[in-house]
């Protein structure tokens, strides 16, 4: 209850002067904690509407609806009149000054608009004056009038803002002030403060013990003037008796709250200060890192690895946009995209699409004259030397279809034209491929060969094994060794370990034989071989009696050129085979051994024939020689 | 040689000369342009005749313009106005210097007092008359009756001369305490003239006690009665608001007295000048 505990008491006069009219008008209203004092003057000469009447009452009622001391609240009232006065103003313009007072009982505010004056003494003098929005006003305030003569000025009537305006409602706000106990505030119209001077005003004031007092000595005091005409004139006084006294703030609440609020402004503030940091800090490394790349992908352009530079570049242009700097971005993206069309081209030379490579150099090379690292002479280098790579394109391509064909050796011979030209036209990319297809080719060369190899070492093998079965053991580590050896030379070395094995068994078979025969007379193995001699085909059937005596003869018949003519009817019984495939052939003559083995002599000669092969038949003719 | 030399010269001075008057001339109707444009506009409204008269001239001492408003009707009314206004262009095309205009118009408005009565020999007649003098940026003005003298400025109409009519004795008569403000206000008479031109107990006209400042852009209307009571305040600004030359306004002002079209539409005469 701030009315209660203070003490406010008002008072006014307010009359039509020589005029039939009042038409200003005053009202107050004290609420429990807030009251307003409203003063206006009507400047209009309405015979039916009163404006200040209606200005005050529109303030008033809205007051009363939300009392308040804020600015936003009060002009809003204000503008809410002016909006009552423009919608009245239907034959005369309606106007009206206006001053409004609005106090909590320990500190107030005023909104003026016009010429109503609020005069606040304190200590029985002047504390301030409202401000009029007269002409005469904005001399003194321009220092061309003494602010004494506003009263006086003979544009002190001219008003420049005022309620009902139709350009708008511009009113001053005047903030809080402190209220004293023992304050006075006079509320004055023109028709008062225009005749009633300031030193009169302090002498009534002196006199005045309350409001009522002091009004009606002004009122007086205007009167003794004796005008001719005498204006409207109100006079409202409020006498501040006693202010109502805030409860003292508590200090360490205070103190608290101050440091709530640093804290919560060092922590908002601390962390919009790291963010800001950081911000500038990842700028700063965008930066760094911009005209790093950009200048790695120079010196790649430079250089002429485009794909470096490709990467580069849209480092840096990323880099541009992370930082917003457009002009960067811009030159970046260009050079990206000259980058982008080299390794294009190149992609395009690796695919040997060289139309397309064509078009992409050219393209680079009209917009590389624009930016210095691109080298326009390397571009135009590399457009030329076009055709030399489709030539070795083609030669590849050629090879290519050769070596699908099974024609390694001219395959080969294609490749490695087509890699001689690579190297000397620097057409690296194709250059691996060729080397790669001429390694291709030679292993599948060398594959071939160790096939071929395979399988001679494969007939000697079975040869070997033939004759061991026909106890042939000399002829079988021969065969074996034969073998054996081929297999060494293509890195078999199971096979070589078998055969090895195969050897050791033979020679062990061999020594076992030789400890047998070593008991039999010398010369049966020569009437052996004269027997061969005179006719092989019997002494095939007789040789059938003994074993040992055949492998004498053939170890014999080797040696003598008489076996030879043993050997031929052998050999062409086994002819029609060896055609066919050597290992078959040598099958076939050992089963046939198996069917005869009576025949001894003449089955040894047609085996050794048919498991030596073409080569074998040679290697016997040069024996029987 | 010689001869040629005075010819040249002379040809010189003489172009010099000529340049001299012709900027001359030029700055000084320049400044009678570029200070005050003036606009009127006149309607007889619904009666047979026109009583009102109005004038308007520029002297080296300024820019006078008078509105008379002629009472009475027939040819009373007519001569009447006509007198007064002949009578205050006379005597201003006279004057010689700005020192003495509220002289000069309490001066016209006696001797054209005098006049009319003597023409009137007896019988009814009068006018009222508004008249303004606009010197540089100062207005002085002499009014009697009910025509009225505003300035538009700033969106807005401030009244500069008050209207003698017999609301004026009502409000005396209501302050002696001779009648209450309500019969004051419903009297038949609050709208008679108690002062005017022809009258026998013309004492003076109302006078200004100091000149008004003008500022660059007013408006200074003279307007009969018979605008008044045709356009509301409202409808004048709006015409006002509007803009265009002072003549447009004065125009645009009696098309909407003629289109309102009242029956008893009074001589409706306005006078506008702009201040540049």
């Amino acid at each position: 209850m701030r009315k209660d505990n203070s003490d406010f008491s008002t008072a006014f006069v307010s009359e039509a002067g020589s005029y039939i009219d009042n038409r200003d008008y005053f009202a107050f209203m004290e609420t429990d904690d807030m009251a307003c004092y409203v003063l206006a003057d009507g400047l209009d000469s309405d015979q039916e509407m009163r404006s200040a009447e209606m200005v005050v009452k529109t303030v008033l009622e809205n007051f009363m609806e939300k009392p308040s001391m804020s600015k936003r609240r009060l002009m809003r009232d204000l503008r809410e009149a002016q909006e009552w006065l423009q919608f009245e103003s239907r034959r005369v313009r309606l106007k009206a000054s206006l001053l409004m007072v609005v106090t909590n009982y320990n500190k107030m505010v005023y909104v003026s608009c016009g010429n109503v004056r609020l005069y606040h003494f304190r200590n029985g003098r002047l504390n301030f004056r409202s401000k009029d929005h007269s002409l005469a006003q904005s001399l003194a305030d321009d220092g061309r009038i003494p602010d004494e003569a506003t009263s006086t000025h003979e544009e002190r009537g001219n008003l420049l803002e005022y309620l009902g305006n139709p350009n708008g409602v511009h009113a001053h706000y005047a903030k809080k002030t402190q209220l004293a106990d023992g304050d006075v505030m006079l509320l004055a119209t023109s028709g008062m403060w225009e005749d009633v001077e300031l030193a009169e005003m302090l002498g009534a004031l002196e006199e005045a013990k309350d409001p009522g007092m002091l009004t009606d000595t002004l009122e007086e005091v205007l009167l003794s003037k004796q005008r001719r005409t005498v204006n409207n004139y109100t006079a409202a006084a409020i006498y501040v008796n006693k202010v109502f006294q805030e409860k003292p703030k508590n200090r360490r609440k205070l103190i608290k709250r101050i440091l709530i609020a640093l804290l919560a402004f060092v922590i908002v503030g601390g962390g919009a200060w790291i963010t800001l940091a950081r911000m500038a800090a990842n700028k700063a490394a965008a930066l760094e890192t911009m005209i790093e790349s950009a200048q790695a992908a120079d010196d790649y352009a430079r250089a002429g690895d485009y794909a470096k530079a490709l990467k580069s570049y849209s480092e840096a242009k990323n880099a541009a946009v992370k930082i917003n700097d457009k002009i960067h971005k811009r030159l970046y993206t260009a050079e990206q995209k000259v980058s982008q069309l080299m390794v294009d081209g190149d992609g395009y030379v690796e695919k040997a699409d060289f139309t397309k490579a064509e078009a992409s150099y050219d393209k680079a090379r009209k917009s590389a004259g624009l930016y210095p690292p691109f080298n326009v002479k390397d571009i135009e280098h590399k457009i030329d030397q076009l055709d030399s790579y489709a030539e070795t394109a083609s030669w590849m391509k050629d090879g290519d279809l050769k070596f699908q064909g099974g024609d390694y050796t001219n395959a080969l011979k294609l490749y490695k034209k087509a890699n001689k030209a690579a190297m000397e036209s620097g057409y690296t990319s194709a250059q691996k491929e060729l080397e790669k297809k001429i390694t291709e080719t030679n292993d599948k060369l060398t594959a071939i060969q160790q096939q071929l190899k395979e399988i001679q070492a494969g007939k000697l093998q079975a040869k070997g094994d033939r004759l061991m079965k026909d106890l042939d053991y000399e002829g079988a580590i021969d065969a074996y060794s034969g073998a054996q050896e081929i297999y060494q030379e293509i890195d078999k070395l199971e096979s070589v370990l078998a055969l090895e094995r195969s050897i050791a068994k033979a020679e062990e078979k061999q020594s076992a034989e030789q400890q047998k025969n070593g008991q039999l007379p010398a010369g049966l193995g020569l009437s052996d071989g004269v027997l061969n001699d005179t006719d092989a085909g019997d002494a095939a059937s007789e040789a059938s009696s003994s074993a040992a005596a055949t492998s004498a003869t053939a170890s014999q018949a080797k040696a003598a050129p008489t076996a030879s003519a043993g050997a031929t009817p052998a050999k062409r019984e086994a002819s029609p085979t060896a055609k066919s495939g050597g290992t078959g052939d040598g099958n076939a003559a050992s089963t046939k051994a198996d069917t005869s083995k009576e025949q001894g002599t003449a089955d040894s000669a047609s085996k050794a024939a048919g498991a030596s092969n073409s080569e074998s038949q040679d290697q016997a003719a040069a024996n029987g020689k | 040689m010689q001869p040629y030399f005075v010819v040249c010269g002379a040809a010189v001075l003489f172009a010099v000369l000529l340049i001299i008057r012709i900027r001359l001339t030029r700055s000084s109707s320049s400044r009678t342009v570029s200070g005050i444009e003036i606009g009127n506009g006149q309607t007889i409204g619904s009666r047979s005749e026109q009583d009102d008269y109005f004038s308007s001239m520029t002297t080296p001492v300024g820019t006078l313009a008078v509105v008379a408003d002629g009472i009475s009707g027939l040819a009373n009314g007519r001569m009447s106005s006509t007198l007064a206004v002949t009578t205050f262009t006379k005597a201003f095309a006279k004057l010689e210097d700005a020192t003495n205009l509220n002289g000069y118009f309490a001066e016209a408005a006696t001797q054209s007092n005098r006049g009319i009565l003597q023409n009137l020999n007896g019988q009814g007649g009068g006018t009222t008359l508004a008249a303004v003098i606009v010197c540089g940026y100062q207005l002085y003005y002499g009014a009697v009756g009910d025509s009225l003298i505003t300035i538009y400025r700033n969106g807005h109409f401030q009244t500069v001369n008050s209207k003698h009519t017999a609301e004026i004795l009502l409000e005396e008569r209501v302050l002696a305490g001779q009648m209450t403000s309500e019969e004051a206000k419903t009297s038949p008479v609050r709208n008679q003239l108690v002062n005017y031109l022809g009258y026998e107990g013309f004492e003076s006209m109302e006078l200004g006690n100091a000149p008004i400042r003008l500022y660059s852009g007013d408006y200074v209307l003279l307007c009969s009665d018979g605008i008044q009571e045709a356009l509301t305040e409202i409808e004048q600004e709006e015409i006002m608001r509007k803009g265009g030359t002072p003549q447009e306004m004065a125009d645009a002002m009696i098309d909407t007295i003629n289109d309102k079209g009242f029956k008893s539409q009074d001589n409706a005469t306005v006078l506008i000048l702009a201040i540049g």
